[in-house]
């Protein structure tokens, strides 16, 4: 079945068939009201950037957000082949509600493969930044590709440095691998920036993710790249999925709608919030999101972390490829992390696919067992840069066959090596945890491939992310020919700098942020969670700022 | 087609067995409580929760489906508790979220679930609940982008103080009824005295034409107010307005977000038309009254707060095609003190001629006689029209046509501006292009001066004082013709446009040669 179909039932057909019958007898008058029928553009100021996703190689889905008080209302996307518009290749009107918190989307189809294409929202007295976006290379093209990742990104952590860099590269696509926003609210990190906002409500995570969109290096990264995004545990709430703590059915729904809505996707039809789907970049490259969150369970019948139906894609999805690299995204780490060296296996960290043994040991099983070749595994969630070789059986030291390899990309901005551990470094986590060829826990950036046909290049970068806008730096490359399923390490020291862990992770915490980011992000906190008439007010406020400073003004006047 | 019969069968077989039970919630007297949740991250959220069971449910009777006849096909209920101020009340409504535990178990629905908010009186119960009129309603319609599969429904209200109400959300008949947490998000709002017209009942009259300042500061969503989809505000204002019988147009500008026109009595499907700044137009609806009747007057607004207003304008207007010639008619008269003028005297058929002129919507009724000049008496009599116009074919054998025929029109032995039959500046022609911008149309007669410009004029007249302003220049063509449109002033209900060209004299003299003045109607 395709994977857009809407499936049928029994069931529905059940309860279809019921309120039927209902239906007939307790029809009501049918009162002819005014419904929209016709509308135009309203006014509304465009302050939270613009983004695109969901690359094919003739569409692309377009993302804006218009700031209004009405509940409905429309903007007007135009999309053209070059940077200043002039070449119109499509004009949409675009409407909004309220229940969708004004986010606007559009799905632009009949463009050319592997093609960049411009864009810009406008509304009755505003227009949006001009954003940029690229189409997927076609399935026969032997273009190489590149693939941009990274995860877990705490606002309050450090400055977004990976993604300004991120933004200057010629990248096909970038994929955010989960933990996009964070939850708690944090009066003050030890870097000094605030976060008043405690999310767990429909307003909250909407004002959430309002208030990270208003970094200017993710706006810009959304702005001239297009994105997949798949959610790990603090889009809700922090490791939710594992049995406890349980959201509420409204705390679930919430996150997730506000999800759909921020992010340039729209839902698979029939299936709301299911974000495991497949991007394929070329014939070099194919792209398996995975989606390590929703479908947990724990306890009988037993614990998945994907879910029969997800796993039964991925499998499926991997065996019937014909790229050449096999790529999944893939939020929790797969190899595994613990005493897992002379010491035995004990897992630290439950929570990623140590917890989920029976599922990693099926997946990794049925690509060594359907020699599947040419599997990397790219992840985020554990906020260390690692590089590891997956054996067909997990188990570290095993000398089975290694099937697939692991790119961890560390993270954004949020905390690496853990408090606990951290006193003892680098070298002490390898030490332990032979399975991995390189480990970095003090530095913070993200990761970088290109896939040919005849190998994959995989780059980690990172800054100093306690100075805004520091020049990211390549801290490690790996090579990994076709056929491999090993890499070897290109650049950087060899296995990590063992001894940075201590002393990397305590400069960067101990490092002033500059006030004005401070002060910018305070009030940027104060908006998301203001009413609706100081809202207002700091809106006008907030846009002027970043009139003058985010976006990019010439873009503006060329779009004019 | 086998597979459609199969298909059939089943359902026809799936029907006959058990049904789900429904819930209680199916019915308002069941309605379900929003609760707090328990969060793990604090503080507890603001918003309330209420998950429905739609599984087995059925439309309600007495319950209108506001989104159309196929909406709220399956419903459930939920309960919003009164409180002691005045609230602004957000609910939204989103499908459930679950894990499917089989391979080909159903994902969560794409459909957008219908969602309506009825307002209670003070002191009602789920017992004596009201269902007749949903005071706000939000779906698919509302937001017109069936592409969106992610869109959920979300309306807004300021609740009165004291007032509780019920809420209501729905699947259509082909969508699975799958469970929908309803979200309250109730905020204490600045208290106020609501203004005059807060609810329908007992409503103001505006003046009419005129303007009236209606104060917006206070307002709320009262349980009179029927729900517009296309015009959704969280709080409303409303004003009665006495029509007779014409044309009128009602306007609103200030804290207004929305305006709605009623006929009387005002129920949800008595709505004429609406306007929302959503859309980017003006708000502005068009008001007709065949009768003398009432119309209501809906003002919605986004901003309650002190000092809101906004000034509701009622003017009478003339758009039809009649009233456009009466204000053309109207205004070429007050260009002149006589009662009467030609405005054109054309050729018609082998020798007759036709005339025609304007005498103003005063002179309706009146008698015009036209004459030949030159010759005594009358050639033909008629009747001013209601529109102030009047076209009379003089027949051949009184016509007297010959090339230097000039005509008159006179309304009790007075006399109106002489015309040619056969002009330098003839054959004028004035239309509507567009509502902005008028084209004339003319023809300067051979020999032509070596000039081409000609100018085209627009008369601004006050008690038969007429001054010309010239509006833009164009060439004539080769042949003579002349066309170009010109700005219709702003306001102006009628313009008046003359042409003014160059021409030479039997003599080989260039002189001026300009166009009996036309006049276009709005």
């Amino acid at each position: 079945m395709p994977e857009n179909a809407v499936r049928t039932t029994r069931r529905t057909l059940v309860a279809g068939a019921g309120s039927l019958a209902a239906g007939l007898a307790l029809s009501t008058p049918a009162h002819a009201r005014l419904v929209a029928s016709t509308r135009g553009v309203g006014p509304g100021a465009f302050l939270d950037g613009v983004a695109s996703g969901e690359p094919s190689p003739d569409a692309v889905t377009l993302w804006g957000r218009i700031s209004t008080d009405r509940p409905r209302t429309a903007a007007r996307l135009i999309v053209a082949s070059d940077p200043d518009l002039r070449t119109i290749v499509a004009t949409v009107l675009v409407p909004t509600t309220a229940g969708v918190d004004h986010t606007l989307k559009a799905r632009i189809a009949r463009l050319r493969p592997d093609t960049h294409y411009w864009y810009v929202w406008q509304s009755k007295d505003g227009m949006s930044p001009v954003g940029r976006t690229k189409t997927a290379p076609d399935p026969a093209s032997d273009k190489a590709v590149q693939i941009g990742f990274s995860s877990c990104q705490r606002l309050t952590e450090g400055f977004f440095n990976a993604h300004l860099d991120a933004a200057k590269q010629d990248l096909d696509l970038y994929a955010f691998l989960g933990d996009y926003t964070y939850e708690y609210q944090r009066a003050r990190e030890a870097r000094g920036a605030f976060d008043e906002l405690t999310s767990n409500d429909l307003a909250s995570y909407r004002a959430k993710l309002r208030f990270y969109r208003s970094d200017p290096h993710l706006r810009e990264l959304h702005r001239l790249h297009p994105t997949v995004h798949v959610w790990d545990d603090h889009e809700v709430e922090n490791d939710y999925g594992d049995g406890e703590p349980t959201p509420s059915a409204m705390q679930r729904a919430s996150g997730y709608r506000a999800s759909f809505e921020w992010h340039p996707r729209l839902s698979v039809p029939g299936d709301r919030y299911r974000l495991y789907r497949k991007w394929r970049l070329g014939r070099n490259a194919e792209l398996l999101m995975l989606d390590q969150r929703q479908y947990r369970t724990v306890g009988a019948p037993g614990s998945t972390l994907l879910g029969r139906p997800q796993m039964e894609w991925a499998k499926a999805g991997l065996s019937e490829s014909g790229a050449a690299w096999k790529l999944v995204g893939n939020p929790v780490m797969i190899a595994p992390l613990g005493l897992n060296g002379p010491l035995g296996g004990v897992s630290f960290n439950p929570d990623q696919w140590d917890g989920y043994p029976t599922e990693r040991d099926e997946l990794l099983g049925h690509i060594g067992t359907k020699d599947v070749q040419d599997v990397a595994f790219l992840t985020g969630d554990i906020h260390i840069f690692f590089a590891s070789e997956l054996p067909i059986d997990s188990k570290p030291l095993s000398g089975s066959r290694v099937v697939a390899t692991e790119y961890v990309g560390g993270s954004v901005t949020s905390e690496g090596v853990p408090a606990l551990i951290e006193a003892i470094g680098n070298g002490a986590i390898q030490g332990i945890n032979p399975q991995f060829k390189y480990v970095q826990g003090a530095m913070h950036g993200w990761g970088m491939l290109r896939a040919d046909a005849k190998e994959l290049r995989v780059t980690y970068r990172a800054s100093d992310i306690s100075r805004q806008g520091a020049e990211s730096i390549t801290i490690a490359s790996f090579v990994q020919a076709r056929g491999a399923n090993r890499f070897d390490q290109t650049s950087g020291p060899l296995g990590g700098d063992l001894a940075q862990a201590v002393r990397g992770e305590r400069s960067v915490r101990n490092a002033p942020v500059r006030e004005s980011l401070k002060e910018r992000r305070a009030t940027a906190s104060r908006l998301a969670i203001a009413s609706p008439a100081q809202g207002r007010r700091l809106v006008q406020a907030l846009a002027l700022e970043r009139t003058r400073r985010d976006d990019r003004t010439r873009d503006r006047r060329r779009a004019a | 087609m086998r597979g459609s019969l199969a298909v059939a069968v089943l359902a026809l077989l799936a029907s006959a067995g058990p049904a789900a039970a429904a819930p209680t919630s199916d019915t308002p007297g069941g309605a379900k409580e929003f609760s707090p949740v328990v969060v793990g991250n604090p503080p507890a959220p603001l918003e309330l929760e209420s998950v429905l069971e739609l599984a087995g449910t059925g439309p309600d009777a007495g319950a209108p489906r506001c989104l159309g006849p196929t909406s709220f096909a399956h419903t459930s209920w939920a309960w919003v508790d009164a409180a002691p101020t005045t609230r602004l009340v957000r609910v939204s409504a989103t499908p459930v979220s679950r894990t499917p535990t089989t391979l080909n178990e159903p994902g969560v629905a794409t459909a957008t679930p219908d969602l309506a908010f009825f307002v209670q009186p003070a002191g009602a119960t789920r017992a004596s609940a009201r269902t007749a009129e949903p005071q706000a309603c939000d779906g698919r319609e509302v937001l017109g982008d069936a592409a969106r599969t992610d869109a959920n429904p979300e309306v807004a209200a300021v609740l009165p103080a004291g007032r509780p109400a019920l809420v209501q959300v729905g699947w259509r008949a082909s969508e699975p009824q799958a469970q929908i947490v309803a979200t309250l998000d109730a905020r204490p709002f600045t208290a106020q005295a609501p203004p005059a017209g807060d609810d329908p009942t007992g409503a103001p009259f505006a003046r009419v034409p005129g303007r009236t300042v209606v104060p917006l500061a206070g307002a709320t969503l009262a349980d009179g107010d029927p729900a517009q989809p296309a015009c959704q505000a969280p709080a409303t204002v409303w004003r009665r307005v006495r029509l007779a019988p014409g044309r009128y147009t009602a306007t609103v500008d200030g804290a207004a977000a929305t305006l709605t026109a009623f006929r009387d009595p005002v129920t949800g499907d008595s709505a004429l038309a609406c306007r929302d700044t959503g859309d980017g137009g003006p708000l502005t609806v068009a008001l007709r009254g065949s009768t003398t009747r009432t119309a209501w007057l809906r003002i919605g607004t986004d901003l309650v707060a002190a000092g809101s207003a906004t000034r509701l304008t009622i003017t009478r207007g003339r758009s039809s095609a009649a009233e456009a010639r009466a204000a053309a008619s109207d205004a070429l008269a007050a260009c002149t003190r006589r009662p009467t003028t030609l405005t054109d005297a054309r050729p018609r058929g082998r020798a007759g001629v036709r005339l025609t002129g304007v005498a103003g919507t005063a002179a309706a009724g009146k008698r015009v006689a036209l004459r030949l000049v030159g010759r005594r008496g009358t050639l033909a009599t008629v009747r001013v029209r209601a529109d102030g116009t009047f076209t009379r074919v003089v027949s051949p054998e009184a016509a007297g046509r010959r090339s230097t025929a000039r005509y008159v029109a006179t309304i009790g032995g007075r006399a109106g501006v002489t015309i040619p039959l056969r002009p330098r500046a003839g054959r004028p022609t004035l239309r509507r292009a567009g509502t902005t911008r008028v084209a004339f149309r003319g023809r300067l007669s051979a020999p032509l001066a070596s000039s081409r410009a000609v100018r085209l004029q627009v008369a601004s007249c006050t008690g038969g004082r007429v001054r010309w302003r010239t509006a833009r220049t164009v060439r004539r063509g080769t042949t003579g013709a002349v066309s170009g449109t010109v700005a219709r002033p702003a306001g102006a209900a009628a313009v008046v446009v003359r042409a003014v060209g160059r021409v030479r004299s039997a003599s080989g003299r260039t002189v001026a040669a300009t166009s009996v003045p036309q006049a276009v109607g709005f």
